[in-house]
């Protein structure tokens, strides 16, 4: 990092990190909801298990 | 289109435009002139932060409806609003620390907008963890409305605490204090969220609806 200029240079680790963990939680989040509610049907019997 | 593919067409939509808006966002747009790539995460945890607080807004909208008519699909929606909130402002906490590292060297810092986000995660959380001890519908739907009510008291003071005090934090954009090179980045990747917050808003409020279908349904024959 170029703190003495008052430029920050690089940081594509940041980055990376950033949409990276953004990735994992919505993808994760969505698959966790979509399967909760998979399995609360198929307990009333409306998808086949 | 059947109201079972409402949630599933918003989530077709919502993650390819991220997936687009990012791409804008790494590979296209350029770099600011004072913080270089690492700006870059500003087209994921704006439309983040947009959205966190829309969902949260939507759950006070959903708690004063409850309170006001009594109709359990709103407590159902509730469920949804506050969990998928909870979900982006705990991710918009995490974006933050990963951008405030390389910028103000550290992850966290007790500024004024952090502190209240911080707030803001854990009055909601606390909500749903509310929602896991009270076994009667009725007053679980009821409580939690009030204190869904009571929390979002917080969510303008997120917004204005910028403005408000002095914070480490930037202030509010607007398209007239962002470059027109980073716009189309930021809006597509706002749209995407927009999707992706109504669908699972709205796959989580079904999902809030058939267990609470399944708690006032009479016991069955052996």
């Amino acid at each position: 990092m170029g703190a003495a200029s008052g430029v920050i240079s690089g940081g594509w680790g940041f980055v990376w990190a950033a949409y990276g963990v953004s990735a994992v939680i919505l993808i994760g989040y969505a698959v966790s909801v979509h399967a909760r509610y998979r399995a609360q049907r198929r307990r009333r019997g409306e998808v086949k298990p | 289109m059947r109201a079972d593919r409402f949630p599933y067409a918003m989530l077709a939509l919502g993650f390819p435009l991220l997936l687009w808006g990012s791409y804008w966002g790494l590979f296209l747009a350029p770099g600011e002139t004072y913080m270089g790539d690492v700006q870059r995460i500003m087209y994921v945890h704006v439309p983040t932060a947009w959205n966190a607080m829309l969902a949260l807004t939507f759950a006070f909208a959903c708690a004063v409806l409850f309170l006001l008519r009594g109709d359990p699909a709103w407590d159902a929606r509730l469920e949804g609003a506050l969990e998928v909130g909870v979900t982006l402002s705990g991710l918009l906490c995490l974006q933050g620390a990963i951008w405030a590292k390389p910028t103000w060297g550290v992850w966290w810092d007790w500024d004024p907008r952090l502190t209240t986000t911080a707030v803001m995660v854990f009055a909601f959380g606390g909500i749903l963890a509310l929602r896991q001890f009270v076994d009667d519908p009725v007053k679980r739907a009821t409580w939690s409305a009030v204190a869904a009510v009571i929390a979002y008291v917080d969510v303008p003071i997120v917004y204005f605490s910028v403005k408000w005090w002095n914070s480490l934090h930037q202030t509010q954009s607007s398209p007239e204090t962002v470059s027109r090179a980073f716009h189309w980045p930021l809006r597509i990747n706002a749209v995407g969220m927009l999707f992706l917050m109504t669908g699972l808003i709205s796959l989580r409020a079904r999902l809030a609806a058939l267990r609470r279908d399944e708690e006032l349904a009479p016991p069955g024959p052996r």
